[in-house]
C-alpha cells in the first residue's frame, strides 16, 4: 500500500513536471467522457464492464506512452531497492483491490452456512405477517446486509424473501412498494461502514478515514435515513398494519410455516461464520491500532479471515474463488489505470479546477455543492470511476486534505445516494427493477424516476443538512 | 436503458433472474405447511342403496365407525326413492347430510361392470362436497363391513402436502387407541418420465437433477406428514400415528401397504382441481381395492 502511494506520490510530481500540451490534455478527457458513456451503456453495448474499462486502459496506456506522458522506468521501494515493473501496475490500488477480493470471498463462504438467510426468516416470523412490521423488519435487514455483504446481494436475498413471503400472505399488492423502498435503502446500507460499497473504500483508502471513524460518521446518518425512508415508503404506498386480532392470527399462522433453519446444513459451521463476521468487524475496526495489523493494512484483514473461512471448505475452494466477481476486481484495476493516464494527461487537474469552483464556494456551500453533483453525476453513470476520479482529484490537492475534510463525504454520500435517483443509478436498483419485471408490477423507467425521486431528494438534503450540520458543529473540518 | 426495460442485455437479466431465483428457491423451500386439526362433526349421514335392504347398514355403522356417535341423524335412500342423478342429488341436498353411505354400481347390478365404479358413485364425489363412504364390494355382490369397530385407517395420497381434510376425516373415522397410517407416494412412473426428460437437457446433470427432484418430492410429504403427527399428538385424541413416503405404482403400492398393515378404511380424495372426472389415483384404488371400506373426499 505504501508503495503504491509512494509511486502515485512520485507519479504525480512527475506528471505536474510535465507540459502536456492542450490538445492531448483534451485527447484524453475525450476518452474519459467516452468511458464513461460506455459504461452507462453498458448492457446496451453488450460488454462486460472489464472489457468496458480494459479497451480503455489499454488504449490510454498506448497513447501516453507515445504521448510520453507516463514515468516509465523503475520503482524504488520503500527500502531504498529499485525495482522493474511495467507502468501499469504501481497505477493499481492494491489496497482497494484486495479489501474487495479479501471481503468478497469471506462474504461468499459465511453466507453459505445460511446465516443471512435465518436472520431474514426469523424475522419475517417475528413480524407476525404484519406488512408494515415486515416493511420495518426488511428495511432494516436491506441496510443491514448491504452494509454487510454488498448492496445487489442484499437486494437479492431480501428482495426474492419479499417476493415469496407476501405472495405467501395474498398481499402482492403490496409488493411494488416493499420492492422500491428495499432498493431505495441499499444505497443508504451501503454507507454505514467503510467496506460497504466500493466509493467508501475509494474513497476512505484515499482520505485515510479509519473503519470507526468512518461508522461513527456515517451511522448516525443511516439511522435516520433508514427511518425516514421507511415512513415515507409506509405514506406512498399505503403500507399498514393489521388491524383486528382475527388478521393478525390469520397472518402469523402463514409466515410461521417458515421454518429458518432449512438453510442451514451444519449447526457448527453456522455458528462459526456468525463468530467470523464478528470478529472480522472487530478486526477491521482495531485494525489501525493493532500492531502489525496497522502495517499490513485493511486488505490484509480482509484475506486473512478469507482464508480462515476458507479452511472450513478447504477441499471445495476453488467453487468460491469461481464466485468471486473478476469482472469487478478486473475493471477496478483497469479504473485505476485510466484515472492514472488522466492524471498524467492534466485531466484530472482540468477536472480538480472546475471541482475548485464548487468548493469555492466555501465551506458550507461548497461541501453541498460538490455533494449533490456528485450525487447527480452518480444517479447517470457508474459510481466507481466518478468516486475514483474525484478521490485521486481531492487527494492531489494542495495543501492536503485531512481525513476530516468534509468534502471526502460529499464524494461519499453524493455518490452512494445518486443512485436512488433512476433505476439505473445503481446495480442494486436495477435488481429491483428486475424483480419488479419478474412479478409484472406496472413500473416503467420514468415511472421509477417519479415514484424514487421525492425519496433521493430527502436522503440528499439530509445528507447536505448532515454533512453541514458536523462541519459546522466542529466534528468535520481540515479545509 | 438497463435490465427490466425491455432492451436489456439478455445475459446479464438471465444471471440475475438466475440469482434471485436460487434465493426464492430457498425460501420456498423453507415454507411448511402447518397442518390444522379441526374435529369434524358428523351429525347426520345417509345411506343411498339400490334395490338391496340398507336396514342393518347404519347398525353395523355405529359398530364399525363407533365415533360417529349415537346422536347422528340416519336417513335412507332406496331405489324408490330416486330414479336418476339428479333426484338423488336434491334429496341429499335437502336432508344436509355431512356423511354418504354407498356402493359401487348402484342401480348398474344388471350391467355387471367391472372397471368402474357406476355413474351415481362418480357423480356423488365429484358434484357434492360431502364425504362418501364406499361400502366393500358391490351393489350385486355387496361384501360385510368388519364387526369390530376401525382401528386401522390409512389416508392415501399422491400429494399429500396442504390436505389438512384429508387427515382430518382420516383421524376422525379411526377408533380411539386405534393407528392410522398417513401415506404419500409418488408415481415412479411419472417421475421416470420426468428423468426421462432431465436425461435430454444438456443443462441439467441428469442424476444430481433427478437426485434433488425425488429428494424435494418426498420432502415436503414427509414435512406435512411430520407436522400433522406433531399437532395430533397435542390433542386428546389418543391415537398411533404412522407415516410411509415413498415411490412406487400407485396401486401395487398401496395394495402391499393395505395387506401389510391390515388396514381396514382407506380415506383418499376425489377431488382434482384441474378436472371434472375423479382424481385418476383414487379412480383406480376405488375400482381395484373393491374389499376395503374407502372414505371418499
Amino acid at each position: 500500500m505504501q508503495c503504491v502511494l509512494l509511486a502515485s506520490a512520485e507519479a504525480l510530481d512527475e506528471a505536474a513536471e510535465h507540459a502536456v500540451s492542450g490538445g492531448v490534455t483534451a485527447l484524453f478527457a475525450g476518452l474519459l467522457l467516452a468511458m464513461i458513456i460506455a459504461l452507462a451503456l453498458e448492457e446496451k453495448i453488450h460488454a462486460k464492464k472489464s472489457v468496458i474499462v480494459g479497451v480503455f486502459a489499454g488504449v490510454c496506456l498506448i497513447l501516453a506512452t507515445a504521448f510520453q506522458l507516463l514515468p516509465l522506468g523503475g520503482v524504488t521501494l520503500p527500502n531504498g531497492h529499485e525495482i522493474e515493473m511495467p507502468v501499469y501496475i504501481p497505477a493499481i490500488d492494491w489496497g482497494v483491490i484486495t479489501i474487495i477480493l479479501g471481503a468478497s470471498l469471506f462474504v461468499e463462504v459465511t453466507s453459505r452456512s445460511g446465516v443471512f438467510t435465518w436472520m431474514a426468516i426469523s424475522l419475517t416470523k417475528k413480524s407476525g405477517g404484519d406488512p408494515w412490521k415486515l416493511l420495518l423488519a426488511y428495511g432494516i435487514l436491506t441496510v443491514l446486509f448491504s452494509a454487510m455483504l454488498n448492496n445487489v446481494t442484499a437486494m437479492i436475498i431480501i428482495g426474492s424473501l419479499t417476493g415469496v413471503s407476501l405472495s405467501k400472505l395474498r398481499r402482492t399488492d403490496l409488493l411494488l412498494g416493499f420492492l422500491v423502498v428495499e432498493g431505495l435503502l441499499t444505497n443508504v446500507g451501503g454507507l454505514l461502514t467503510l467496506i460497504s460499497s466500493v466509493p467508501n473504500i475509494i474513497v476512505g483508502n484515499v482520505a485515510g478515514i479509519g473503519f470507526v471513524d468512518f461508522f461513527l460518521v456515517a451511522a448516525p446518518y443511516v439511522v435516520v435515513a433508514t427511518a425516514v425512508t421507511l415512513w415515507m415508503g409506509r405514506r406512498r404506498f399505503d403500507i399498514r398494519g393489521l388491524e383486528n386480532d382475527e388478521e393478525r392470527s390469520a397472518a402469523a399462522g402463514l409466515v410461521a410455516g417458515f421454518d429458518e433453519n432449512e438453510s442451514v446444513t451444519s449447526v457448527k459451521f453456522f455458528w462459526f461464520s456468525i463468530a467470523s463476521l464478528l470478529l472480522f468487524v472487530v478486526f477491521l475496526a482495531g485494525q489501525s491500532k493493532i500492531p502489525v495489523l496497522q502495517d499490513l493494512g485493511m486488505g490484509f484483514v480482509a484475506l486473512a479471515f478469507a482464508g480462515i473461512v476458507l479452511l472450513a471448505y478447504k477441499h471445495e475452494v476453488d467453487k468460491f474463488y469461481s464466485a468471486v466477481d473478476w469482472d469487478l476486481l478486473a475493471f477496478f484495476a483497469a479504473l485505476f489505470v485510466v484515472i492514472n493516464t488522466m492524471e498524467h494527461a492534466q485531466v484530472l487537474a482540468l477536472i480538480g479546477s472546475g471541482l475548485e469552483v464548487l468548493i469555492g464556494a466555501g465551506e458550507n456551500l461548497g461541501t453541498g455543492l460538490l455533494l449533490v453533483a456528485s450525487a447527480l453525476a452518480s444517479s447517470v453513470t457508474d459510481n466507481i470511476p466518478l468516486a475514483a476520479m474525484l478521490a485521486k482529484i481531492l487527494g492531489s490537492h494542495e495543501p492536503a486534505y485531512t481525513s476530516s475534510t468534509p468534502y471526502w463525504w460529499s464524494v461519499i454520500f453524493g455518490a452512494n445516494l445518486g443512485g436512488n435517483i433512476t433505476p439505473i443509478g445503481s446495480a442494486s436498483t436495477v435488481v429491483a427493477m428486475t424483480i419488479i419485471s419478474k412479478y409484472k408490477l406496472p413500473l416503467s423507467f420514468v415511472g421509477f424516476v417519479k415514484v424514487a425521486v421525492p425519496f433521493a431528494a430527502v436522503q440528499i438534503v439530509l445528507a447536505v443538512v448532515y454533512v453541514v450540520g458536523l462541519t459546522w458543529a466542529g466534528f468535520l473540518g481540515g479545509v | 436503458m438497463r435490465a427490466g426495460f425491455g432492451c436489456a442485455e439478455r445475459g446479464d437479466e438471465m444471471d440475475r433472474l438466475e440469482q434471485i431465483d436460487e434465493f426464492e428457491s430457498m425460501f420456498r423451500r423453507s415454507e411448511r405447511e402447518s397442518f390444522v386439526y379441526v374435529d369434524l362433526g358428523i351429525e347426520s349421514v345417509a345411506v343411498v342403496t339400490g334395490d338391496e335392504s340398507n336396514e342393518s347398514v347404519p347398525g353395523e355403522l355405529r359398530s364399525f365407525l363407533p365415533r360417529i356417535g349415537d346422536s347422528t341423524r340416519w336417513h335412507t335412500l332406496g331405489s324408490g326413492d330416486y330414479h336418476n342423478v339428479a333426484e338423488l342429488l336434491e334429496r341429499i341436498d335437502a336432508q344436509q347430510v355431512d356423511l354418504l353411505v354407498t356402493r359401487r354400481h348402484l342401480g348398474e347390478e344388471s350391467l355387471s361392470p367391472q372397471h368402474s365404479l357406476g355413474v351415481y358413485l362418480d357423480e356423488l364425489t365429484q358434484r357434492t362436497s360431502i364425504p362418501v363412504l364406499v361400502l366393500p364390494g358391490t351393489s350385486r355382490s355387496p361384501l360385510p363391513l368388519p364387526s369390530a369397530p376401525c382401528r386401522r385407517a390409512m389416508v392415501v395420497a399422491d400429494h399429500i402436502s396442504g390436505d389438512h381434510r384429508l387427515v382430518n376425516y382420516g383421524v376422525r373415522m379411526c377408533g380411539d387407541g386405534g393407528s392410522v397410517w398417513l401415506c404419500h407416494v409418488e408415481d415412479e412412473l411419472v417421475f421416470g418420465r420426468f428423468v426421462d426428460v432431465i436425461e435430454r437437457i444438456p443443462e441439467i446433470a441428469t442424476e444430481p437433477g433427478a437426485a434433488l427432484l425425488k429428494a424435494q418430492l418426498l420432502k415436503e410429504a414427509e414435512d406435512f406428514i411430520a407436522s400433522c403427527i406433531e399437532t395430533l399428538l397435542e390433542t386428546d385424541r389418543n391415537l398411533s400415528l404412522h407415516s410411509h413416503v415413498g415411490m412406487g405404482h400407485h396401486v401395487k403400492e398401496y395394495r402391499r401397504l393395505v395387506d401389510g398393515h391390515d388396514i381396514e378404511l382407506l380415506v383418499a380424495n376425489t377431488k382434482d382441481d384441474d378436472q371434472l372426472a375423479m382424481h385418476g389415483m383414487a379412480y383406480s384404488l376405488s375400482v381395484e381395492l373393491i374389499d376395503v371400506p374407502m372414505l371418499l373426499l
